[in-house]
């Protein structure tokens, strides 16, 4: 049954930071709620039309929704120099708890994509209470997504300059000499490389115990091997890993649809939810 | 009969990057970026798709436009890798 939502604005206000975030309230009928953690730099702004269109969805068929910014990111206070993945998690903490208390829902549940699934799974790794997770393309290791970025940005020297400029290797060097690097117009600080090269998703999937959602999103409809690995690594909890075609919307400019990745990730949900209090 | 380096591109070009089209009607010849909507963003899932299709690791220092301009320049860049 399709149900009416509600967006509303709000702040959550923790530690003297003050994160932007946007709640789809689907009712008083609603028992299960879900935290969006989006990924981070260029893939938070492509990515963001696909979230909102993920929120509305679920807010229509029942789960309550918050959409909020970490600190220093998006709409929320702070400048991303000052911020990194330890007061992340802190964020997402704060995020589980206002919308449990917010929307009076105590099911409450975490969907994460590219870092931002990354993010999730080291949370609860350490002790944020959850009913679930859905990891959405997570990053399995930091120190190669980072490495991947950077050649991003040689692909943009090429093609601004015709070739790129530099390498990989003299970029993590002035990074790891302390200095910073402009990461496509974001701050990239030697302490934010250095916590983000610190994910190892392998490692913090082990001490998940609740319930998740895995999903591969790429060309192929057949799970890689990365993400057969992720799953043994999720042994402790019953884990479900599927792989959807989609393209990387995450990495592109203008519209991407996603229908299949959006039901069939509200499917596993409202199999969850549905007769349970 | 084993593909051309070229079709196994043009191919490669179609999924991953999910281009509304039959991989026999990419020109070798046009432009990937001008004609095709190849930007910084997907080029890595070209260059991601070449390593994994052919087995080759590119450098950084490979990284010049001369060599992904069009599929007969992706092709000769290939072959150049293979040996």
């Amino acid at each position: 049954m399709r149900t009416r939502c509600n967006e509303e604005q709000v702040v959550i206000e923790h530690s003297g930071r003050f994160l932007n975030g946007v709640l789809y309230r689907a009712g008083s009928a609603a028992k299960t709620a879900i935290t969006i953690c989006p990924p981070i730099f260029e893939e938070r702004k492509s990515s963001h039309r696909v979230l909102v269109e993920f929120a509305r969805h679920l807010c229509t068929h029942g789960i309550t929704v918050l959409r909020f910014d970490y600190a220093g990111c998006g709409d929320s206070q702070g400048c991303l120099r000052e911020y990194n993945p330890t007061h992340w998690l802190e964020d997402i903490g704060k995020a589980v708890a206002f919308v449990r208390e917010r929307a009076g829902i105590a099911r409450v549940g975490l969907c994460g994509l590219r870092v931002g699934a990354s993010l999730a799974v080291e949370a609860v790794a350490k002790g944020t209470p959850v009913d679930f997770v859905i990891l959405w393309q997570p990053v399995m290791c930091g120190r190669d997504y980072l490495l991947d970025e950077l050649r991003k940005t040689l692909m943009k020297q090429m093609i601004t300059f015709g070739g790129a400029r530099t390498n990989r290797e003299a970029l993590v060097a002035r990074l790891e000499a302390g200095y910073s690097l402009d990461f496509d117009g974001y701050p990239l600080t030697p302490r934010l490389y250095q916590e983000l090269c610190g994910i190892d998703l392998y490692k913090a999937a082990r001490h998940i115990r609740c319930p998740a959602l895995v999903t591969e999103i790429s060309h192929q409809a057949e799970m890689s091997e990365a993400f057969t690995d992720l799953g043994r690594a999720l042994a402790n909890c019953s884990a479900e890993l599927q792989a959807v075609r989609c393209q990387p919307f995450w990495n592109l400019l203008g519209l991407v649809q996603c229908p299949d990745l959006i039901v069939k990730t509200t499917e596993w949900m409202t199999a969850r939810c549905s007769g349970t209090e | 009969m084993p593909q051309s380096i070229k079709d196994r591109i043009k191919k490669m070009m179609v999924e991953r990057l999910f281009l509304n089209i039959d991989p026999r009607e990419i020109a070798e010849d046009k432009s990937l970026i001008d004609h095709y909507g190849v930007d910084s963003l997907n080029l890595l899932e070209l260059v991601v798709g070449i390593e994994e299709e052919f087995g080759v690791a590119i450098d950084d220092n490979e990284f010049r436009v001369k060599n992904f301009e069009t599929v007969n320049a992706l092709a000769d860049f290939v072959k150049s890798k293979m040996g």
